[in-house]
Formats: structure tokens, sequence, C-alpha cells
């Protein structure tokens, strides 16, 4: 079993980097692009913390060496031909993705706002996540407020540009004092992984 | 206002009972990482989203439970560690 990581531009070194449950992670090309995955001969295990965050803990390292597209935790294949013949239909457009991604992090935006009548809860976050989101799109690649009724939105930003807009979102969240403001990052770019999710803001 | 900016350049001081890994520094909380690792990124075929549909009920529970962690620990209701946490 093929357990996938990321797609990659270019072939990562990453020989001293282990994957879930400590395997080997291998670049696998799929011309033009590699496949970041470990191999296992158990059928697909589990879902855990630890699993999830040496998930991650790979594309971290994949993503300090050039852009990635994050695969989504629980993408398994027989072999590599199975993964190839899955990734290949969509290679132009992960190429396409890859080139955009190029040089850009992502920054997390969560609002919590405790009340315990949800449809008042929904809108006092919706209400907060399009107004932050609006004060930094300016200095955003793109955003992604799919997530925005839960209180979630993702900014996809330049590398050079991560302070600048950590600090308009700062001071653009104290005029909202009646909720909790979690800005986490830089990530590797989870909420644009798929081209629908890139749009100019 | 709380406000807790959590991002390369400002630490976060506080002790979060959702702790992040340690690769990732002081930049990040469980729950985001489980945002992301379960509920983004490529999905690469319709065959896959059956494996998937497991994941997404994982997802559900897990954020759930990190959630009120979190929400408690802000509070100061809960202390449980995080390892004790299994899908």
């Amino acid at each position: 079993m093929i357990h996938l990581y990321a797609l990659s531009a270019a072939p990562n070194d990453l020989a001293g980097v282990r994957g879930v449950d400590g395997a080997p992670v291998e670049t696998l090309p799929i011309e033009p692009i590699h496949a970041l995955a470990s191999r296992y001969s158990d059928p697909p295990f589990p879902v855990t913390v630890d699993r999830l965050v040496e998930h991650d803990a790979v594309i971290e390292s994949a993503f300090a060496c050039g852009p990635v597209l994050p695969v989504r935790f629980g993408s398994t294949f027989t072999d590599e031909r199975e993964l190839a013949t899955h990734v290949l239909p969509r290679v132009d457009s992960f190429v396409r993705q890859l080139a955009l991604l190029d040089g850009c992090v992502e920054l997390a935006l969560r609002v919590d706002f405790a009340d315990t009548d949800p449809f008042r809860r929904t809108r006092a976050v919706t209400v907060v996540v399009e107004d932050l989101v609006a004060a930094a799109a300016g200095d955003a690649r793109a955003v992604n407020t799919d997530d925005k009724a839960q209180g979630r939105a993702a900014l996809l930003i330049e590398r050079a540009a991560v302070d600048g807009v950590a600090e308009v979102l700062r001071r653009r969240a104290g005029v909202h004092p009646q909720v909790q403001v979690t800005l986490t990052g830089p990530w590797p770019p989870y909420s644009f992984s798929e081209h629908r999710a890139v749009v100019a803001p | 206002m709380t406000t807790n900016w959590v991002s390369a350049s400002q630490a976060r001081t506080d002790e979060e009972v959702s702790a992040p890994p340690a690769y990732l520094g002081q930049r990040a909380t469980l729950l985001d990482l489980i945002d992301r690792v379960l509920d983004k990124g490529v999905v690469l075929s319709a065959q896959l989203m059956l494996s998937v549909a497991d994941v997404d009920l994982v997802y559900i529970d897990l954020r759930a439970f990190i959630a009120s962690v979190e929400s408690a620990r802000r509070t100061g209701t809960r202390s449980e560690p995080i390892a004790e946490v299994r899908a």
C-alpha cells in the first residue's frame, strides 16, 4: 500500500525524513511532477493524532524545499501504477497549481464566539471572518472562505508578507471585542490545493 | 477580546492543552493542524472518497473533542493532556 503525502514540482531530498509510523518517505516521479509517499505492507491504517502529526510533518519538510500540494490524509493506493492512474488525468492542473503557489504560504484565521444560540454564533463569526478577510485581502494572493460559517478562513500570501498581514489582522481584530481571534501559520497551502480554491481576492 | 496571534514571529506564551508537535514550534494549535490534514488538501479520486468518508467521521469527532478541550482550557475547566486523544 502506498500512502500519499503531497505532490511537488521538484524531486525533494527527504532521505532523513520519516513518515507515518516511522516509514521512509520516497519521491515517486509522475512526470512532470513528483509524489511524496511511503510504502506499507498492511491495509490502510486507522486515524490517530500521532499519524496526523506525522503526515503533516512530511508535508512541512517538503514545503521547506519548495512548493507542494498537500494531499488529504487517507489517500492510499495499491501501488505506483494505481497512483499514477489517479494523478495523470489532472497533472496539468497540478502543474499550474504548483506554479501559482510558489513562494506562498497559508495563514489560518479562526474566530470563536461563545454563544449557546448556534444561529447567532454562526452569524457573528461569519461577519467577523468576512471583515477580517476583507481587511487583508489586498495583501493576499488568494483567500478561501469556504468555512466562514464555522469561523474559519485561509489566506494565501507571499512568504515575505506574513508579518505585515498579521499586523493588519491584529489591528482589525480590535474592532471585534466580542470574539476570540486566532491566527496560525505559516502553513503549507492546504486550503489552496484544489484548483477551485485559488481565486483572486 | 482575547486574541491569539500565533505567527512565525510572535511566539505563543500560554501553555496549551492541545500542544502542537515540537516541529511546529509555537506557531499552531493541534486543532488547526487537524483542520488541515483531515479537511483540506488534494483528494485524488471519487474512489478514494469512499475511504475518505471514514476520515470525515473521524474528523468531525476529533475536531469536536479537541475544540472542546481548547475551549475548556481557555476557561480553566479541563486539563487532560491531548496525548489521551485517539480516534
